[in-house]
């Protein structure tokens, strides 16, 4: 696992490969088919987007977990911490003193020119400092140390209820592994995000703040994962129309007359979140909540405004980001990234289509990309003409040699690759790594998109508590 | 000048609510080129009124009223006495915001195609950006046609920034006739000199007869009403 082409199984997972040796591969499907019967059940869908007829799909799901060892983890968990750390730092300056911008170090209208950059919550700070509470970091990995982030998620990141929903399929179906591979639970999620929430409610709410998750709705394509968090954590679940602001304060209407509420997991875009100050037409917002929020009576995880530190723009300044906040280099690199606004970097990326990925910046999920190798002709030329009419509008980086991990597949075994997005809370009494996350994999043979909206799948992602058995014991029963 | 203010705004809630929440930019502030005294928001109904500032550094005034409501009438008065004034915003007016902000496109703008090819031949013969821009305001005020002030702001806005100038809605009070009414213009930034009101409704400088409420990259940001239906 973790090499890049071969089907080579690490010396120091000989034991996952033992087990996959000697389990059937008809029961590894049986089992796979198992689990997707359930996620179906469960209602763990998505849609995806301009295909209207497919509203219902799952994400498939691979049987075969992806492993890290203690000591990987570790290492990752360190550049995770640290990356984290930076991006609040980063938007508690962006947002008011701007002192990265009177040193220099990133150009203004880099931030200014961007929309991701918002002035109507320009000045106003979050309670106890903390902007990015929930932050989902994309990792690549190219070989055995080799980490590079691909993309960080500082606004409404998703994919945790995979996370939880995988580790709850793979206990049931695949016992006698968790027998033999001490992994790390990550069923405390829901308690952490808890946590959290409660140690960043604003001053004065006391020991036992009101917690609440803010969904736009039963038609969101993540509406599973808000109403499974609310319900693992055990608080109420509400749409606009639940809450009202009187006097900077939010309440909650409930049946015995309404509520105080001190902290909203929201998970409604900033342009959806207050039609007072955002868009007028949004139907999905709180009219008032900016005011409540500026007024410093309520929490919003995150904080709006957090788009300015995932924006791919950005993205290519993280390592001098990290650098300025952090006063070390950064542990996690970068993937190299040609910005096409710099003259040079625009005629090496017009001369090197066919080997490169190029980026829409304000795309997301596997939209307006490029992957030069795969491309045709026909692709290539229409990325040629968009990038020398908007450059400021691309970025580009190399294709990786991205890791594979054995993924079941028609055929049986074969390497997939994958990427990885862990989850990383901050609250008032640090920042956390919780131990584990989402591998997406690409299960189109040769595929480096491992987006669900074009042909991905998920596994469970294993972290060990040490470096693993040395061999499998094959037990009666087991499988 | 002394600029005396008494207006009505009266806000409707088609289907009436049961509760209310409005935010207002009404009030105007000291600052080196204009103090208001005795200023006052009177309601004809029950409601909690809360004052900060927006991210532009604008005082909003935030409304909660109870239901049912279909209707809230607001009275908003003071006088605000302003002195002789080229049009050029004192450099101690504090700003939040760097004028790079300013330039960037906005979806609140109005987009008229014919803008850029306007905003190039009014400014053929310019000598200097003052120059310039006080072209771009006459040659909008001269094709005003029936635009509102609000319009008309957003359009000088929108060229300005084509032609790389930062540029702001304006939102305040214009004195006519011994009174006042609402009013928008628009402020571009010329480097070493600062911000410059330029009011295409009447084609000159905003001088001692403007005073001054809200500004924001956008006419979105300046409404004096933002949450009900103002009734025109």
């Amino acid at each position: 696992m973790g090499t890049s082409g071969a089907a080579l199984v690490r010396p120091e997972l000989t034991a996952l490969g033992e087990w996959l040796d000697t389990t059937d591969a008809a029961e590894l499907k049986r089992r796979q088919q198992s689990a997707e019967v359930t996620f179906r059940q469960l209602g763990i869908t998505f849609a995806v987007y301009g295909d209207e007829d497919a509203s219902e799909r799952i994400i498939p799901f691979d049987i075969v977990p992806r492993v890290f060892l203690a000591d990987e983890w570790a290492r990752l968990s360190a550049g995770l911490v640290q990356r984290v750390e930076a991006i609040n730092a980063f938007l508690d300056d962006i947002y008011g003193a701007r002192r990265i911008l009177k040193d220099g170090v990133l150009p203004e209208d880099l931030i200014f020119g961007n929309p991701q950059f918002r002035p109507e919550i320009a000045g106003m700070r979050p309670p106890h400092g903390i902007w990015a509470h929930i932050c989902g970091i994309d990792l690549v990995r190219t070989g055995p140390d080799d980490f590079f982030v691909l993309e960080d998620n500082a606004r409404t990141p998703s994919g945790v209820s995979y996370m939880l929903e995988n580790r709850e399929a793979m206990l049931r179906l695949c016992p006698e592994l968790f027998r033999q591979f001490r992994v790390a639970a990550v069923d405390s999620y829901p308690d952490r995000l808890l946590q959290t929430m409660k140690s960043v409610a604003p001053q004065g709410t006391g020991s036992n703040p009101v917690c609440v998750v803010l969904t736009p709705g039963h038609f969101n394509s993540a509406y599973y994962e808000h109403s499974f968090l609310a319900d693992s954590m055990g608080v109420e679940l509400v749409e606009a129309a639940d809450l009202v602001v009187d006097d900077d304060i939010v309440w909650m209407r409930t049946i015995a007359g309404r509520v105080k509420v001190d902290v909203i997991y929201r998970r409604i875009d900033d342009d959806y979140l207050d039609p007072l100050v955002f868009r007028p037409d949004s139907m999905l917002g709180v009219p008032g909540l900016i005011a409540a929020y500026a007024a410093g009576n309520v929490a919003l995880l995150n904080a709006p405004g957090n788009g300015i530190a995932d924006d791919k723009a950005i993205y290519s300044y993280m390592p001098e980001i990290v650098r300025y906040y952090t006063g070390a280099e950064a542990k996690l690199p970068n993937v190299q990234t040609f910005r096409c606004r710099e003259p040079e970097a625009l005629r090496y990326v017009l001369d090197h289509l066919d080997e490169l990925v190029v980026k829409l910046v304000d795309g997301s999920g596997g939209y307006g990309m490029l992957v030069g190798p795969t491309a045709s002709r026909d692709e290539i030329e229409r990325f040629r003409a968009a990038l020398i009419a908007e450059p400021h509008r691309y970025i580009a980086q190399p294709t990786l040699a991205l890791s594979t991990v054995p993924t079941l597949v028609e055929q049986g075994l074969a390497p997939r690759h994958v990427d990885f997005r862990p989850f990383v809370l901050t609250g008032s009494k640090g920042i956390q790594v919780v131990p584990g996350g989402l591998t997406r994999v690409a299960l189109r043979e040769g595929s480096l998109v491992v987006n669900s909206s074009q042909g991905g799948g998920t596994k469970d992602s294993f972290v060990l508590l040490d470096n693993g058995p040395a061999h499998f014991q094959v037990q009666g029963g087991a499988a | 000048m002394r600029i005396a203010v008494d207006q009505t705004i009266t806000v409707d809630f088609p289907g009436s609510l049961s509760s209310v929440t409005l935010a207002l930019r009404v009030t105007p502030e000291d600052s080196h080129d204009q103090t208001v005294a005795g200023w006052r928001i009177g309601l004809d109904c029950d409601a909690r009124l809360s004052t900060g500032r927006d991210g532009y550094g604008n005082v909003l005034t935030m409304l909660y009223a109870d239901g049912p409501v279909d209707r809230i009438e607001i009275h908003v008065g003071g006088e605000i006495f302003t002195g002789p004034s080229s049009g050029i915003l004192s450099a101690a007016h504090p700003e939040p915001l760097p004028p790079s902000l300013f330039l960037r496109q906005s979806s609140g703008q109005p987009e008229a195609p014919d803008l850029a090819a306007l905003a190039i031949d009014a400014i053929e013969e310019a000598d200097g950006d003052i120059d310039r821009l006080h072209l771009l305001n006459v040659a909008l005020h001269r094709r005003a046609d029936d635009s509102g002030p609000d319009v008309l702001a957003g359009m000088f806005v929108a060229a300005a920034r084509r032609l790389s100038y930062p540029a702001r809605c304006v939102s305040g009070y214009l004195a006519r006739d011994g009174g006042a009414t609402p009013h928008f213009w628009a402020e571009a930034y010329v480097a070493d000199i600062g911000w410059i009101g330029f009011d295409p409704a009447i084609g000159l400088s905003a001088g001692e007869d403007h005073a001054r409420v809200a500004n924001a990259v956008d006419l979105n940001g300046v409404a004096a009403v933002v949450g009900g239906r103002v009734r025109p």
